[in-house]
Parts: C-alpha cells; structure tokens; sequence
C-alpha cells in the first residue's frame, strides 16, 4: 500500500517538478525514465525502422543525455516536447553513424488511420485491413521529413507549436511541411489507386 | 523489458557517475552566443555607417561629366567591399540567433529583415556621429589591401587623356595660378588654374585632395577649367609625404 502511495506520489508530479526532484536527487530520474520509454521507445521504432534492441540502445542514449542537459529544461516549452527533441535528434545521429537511411516500419493502429483520413476529409469506407496495409507502405515511401511530421502529428497527436519546439522549425513551417506530407500522401495514395 | 530499461539506464548512470551538467555552462552559452549575435549586429550597423558616409562622399552630380555610360560608372563606385561585409555579418548574426534557445521560432526572412532595420537604424545612427567616417579612415590605414582597392575603384576620376585627374596638392605657385599636383597613379602635373572655377569651397592648399576637370596640354601639363574638392578623407598618398601648412589661397578672384 505505502509503497502503491509512493508511486502515485510521482505520478501526479508534472513533468517539471519531477525534473527538479531529478536534479536534487538522481533516483527520482527513474521516475521520468517509466513516464517516457514506452512512447519514446515507439516513436523511435516508428521514425527510425530499426530493431527493437537498436532503438533500445538508442532510448538509453537519449535517457543519457536528457539526464546530462537536464539543468537546460526551463519552461519555454513542454518538457514531452523537449525529449522528444532529443529523440529525434539522438535517431538522425544514429543513422548519420550507421549511414542509413531511415526506413519506415509502421504498426498502424485505427487511431492513427482515423486521424489522418479524418483530416484528409475522405469520407469513403473501405477494407480496414487493406487500408492499414497500403497506407503503410505509402508511408513508408514518404521522404523522412514528410513521414515524421505526419507520425508527431497524427500518431503521437502533437500540435503544430509542439512539433515545431520538437523540430526546431518555425510554426509556419510545420505548417507547411505537414500540407506538404498530406499531399504527397494523397499522390501516392492516387498511385496505389486507394480509395479512402 | 521497462524495467530491464529503466534500472540499466540509471545503473549506467550511477556506475559512471554521470552528473548533469551545470546551469551556468547553458547560462553562459546562450549569452556568448546573444554576444556574438550583438557583435555581428554591431558590425553589420557599423558597414552601413561606412555606406551611408560612403554614398554622402560621393560626387553622384559630377558623373554626367565623365562622357559615356555615367551609370556604369557609379556601379563601378558602389561601395561593394563594405556591402559585402555587411551581407557577411548579417548571415552570421542570422546564425546565431537562430541558435539561441527560442530563435527558431520565427523564420530565416522574419530574422532577416529583423536583423536588417535594426543594422539600418544603428547605422544610421552612427553615420551621424561620424563613426561610419572614422570606420573607412582607420580601416584603409591599417589594410594596405582596402586602400589599393580604392585607388584603383578612384581611377575613374584619374584619366587625364579625358581631362579629368584626381590627386593631392603638393606645392602652391601663388604668383603664377598655378599648382602642382600628384595624381592617383603617382603621376605628377602642373596645373594652371588661373581661369579655372572653384566648387564646394574647394581648397588650393598642400596635402588637399582635389578633382580637375579640364584638358591636358602638354606632358604632365593640365589647364583646369573646373576644380572640385574630393570629399572622400582616407588617405590616398604614401605613408613618407612630409605635410606643411600653407596659407590658403582664393583662385577664385574673390
């Protein structure tokens, strides 16, 4: 029960709390580490088409580094956002070390395909298992810039002010790229001749 | 697999004793890097200042005197050399910025133009208190290369077989109306100016810089019809003249 209380305790700490508890005691860290390595652990696997031991690898240096810079967060922005900068950023460093391009593996899920049809002001029903499977592969053949904005923005369900902190682009142009994304999403979608 | 993670990721930091960095290391970077944003600004202001001096010193009303295509020659005039160093300075105060902690928030044209009214106003500011003068006078002293370039862009108005030299007052003939004088290329002339017309107050005394608009008579003679101070300060001769005063003298008959 104490020890049920206890973990609650932190659960209900913000973000921002939790990393001054972090600073003053380097215990509490593990307690930010258990709110983000699912989603970070996901959101890697997503962007980054590497193996699950390779983006855990990854995750680890992202924790790493988040722990070292932590005395950088302040609150001009989200501290989700600010991980999840440094995830992207720690994923371009591996591929640039690996010198790979990035290749997109998608376990899509209906919210996701929900959300990008939805936005994409389709209205037509169609096979689900037929649409996961294309859409996917359309996906996979979007240029890296235009699959992660959709990913952060359809599938992680950022806003456009948080993809821009995670991204470090300009609202305006997380505007764009996401109008751009959709588009060549539509192009290939035209290609595969998929009706959605 | 969470709590493999989790309890691997602190144990790695424990068993290297990794610490966070401190505060003031990310303190310090982000104000060196305003700092050099301020610096590259401040240059930038301080290459308008050179322009604005640049552009007041030159003789845009005397360019129709030089025969043909007078607009080829002011874009041969324009002050490139500090329009470039502030394009440079620009860009680099661009980069800064758009390093600082919230600086890519606002996009390349929004922090350019930004960057330009502030260089412009600056500048402006500056020019007026003489600093854009002092920059070019200081700079063409201390970069023999700068200098050079100036003379060879002044040639333009150093073309006696057209009637027009451009050079420094080295010895004043009162009694006879005459003056002679070293021209941009070294070249020494004497110069009858007993019939010439004297604009912008224009100074006949040693070590003053002139423009003479007239026609070359015979070897290193040149009648001048019409005589211009040139406005420009830097110091165009070599580091040895040895400068006397002389009293001034009115050729205009005044």
């Amino acid at each position: 029960m104490e020890k049920d209380s206890y973990i609650d305790l932190f659960s209900q700490k913000t973000d921002e709390e939790l990393v001054k508890m972090a600073l003053e005691d380097q215990d509490c860290f593990l307690h930010i580490i258990k709110r983000y390595e699912r989603k970070l652990l996901s959101y890697i696997v997503r962007i980054s088409g590497f193996s699950k031991e390779d983006a855990e690898d990854i995750l680890q240096e992202v924790f790493i580094k988040t722990y070292i810079n932590l005395n950088s967060f302040d609150d001009q922005l989200k501290f989700s956002s600010w991980i999840y900068r440094i995830t992207h950023n720690e994923v371009i460093n591996s591929h640039r070390r690996k010198k790979a391009r990035p290749q997109c593996v998608l376990d899509l899920d209906n919210d996701f395909l929900a959300n990008l049809a939805s936005d994409m002001k389709t209205d037509k029903e169609v096979d689900e298992n037929y649409l996961k499977k294309n859409i996917g592969e359309i996906l996979g053949r979007l240029n890296e810039k235009h699959r992660e904005v959709l990913i952060l923005r359809f599938w992680e369900d950022k806003d456009y002010k948080e993809i821009s902190d995670i991204l470090k682009k300009p609202m305006g142009t997380v505007a764009t790229l996401i109008s751009r994304a959709k588009k060549s999403f539509q192009e290939e979608l035209e290609k595969e001749s998929v009706n959605l | 697999m969470e709590k493999d993670l989790s309890a691997s990721i602190l144990e790695e930091i424990r068993g290297k004793k990794i610490q966070p960095k401190s505060r003031w290391r990310f303190i310090l970077r982000e104000y060196v890097v305003w700092l050099v944003f301020f610096v590259n600004i401040f240059f930038g202001s301080l290459s308008v200042a050179v322009v604005l001096y640049l552009v007041g010193v030159s003789d845009w009303g005397l360019y129709h005197m030089l025969g043909n295509n007078p607009l080829g020659l002011v874009l041969v005039t324009l002050p490139y050399f500090w329009l470039l160093a502030f394009l440079i300075f620009l860009l680099v105060a661009y980069y800064y910025y758009e390093h600082t902690k919230t600086g890519y928030r606002y996009g390349f044209i929004k922090i350019v133009l930004l960057n330009i009214l502030l260089s412009f106003v600056l500048g402006a500011g500056l020019y007026a208190i003489g600093a854009g003068e002092q920059a070019e006078i200081e700079f063409a002293r201390r970069a023999p290369f700068y200098k050079d370039m100036k003379v060879r862009q002044n040639q333009i108005w150093n073309r006696p077989e057209e009637g027009i030299i451009l050079g420094v007052i080295k010895e004043v003939d009162i009694e006879n109306g005459q003056f002679f004088l070293k021209d941009l290329s070294g070249g020494s002339w004497l110069v009858e100016a007993s019939g010439a017309k004297m604009h912008g107050g224009v100074t006949i005394e040693r070590n003053f810089d002139v423009k003479v608009f007239g026609e070359r008579q015979e070897e290193q003679i040149f009648i001048a019809k019409d005589i211009f101070p040139f406005m420009d300060k830097v110091d165009f001769s070599p580091r040895s003249v040895i400068i006397e005063i002389v009293p001034k003298h009115d050729f205009s008959g005044s």
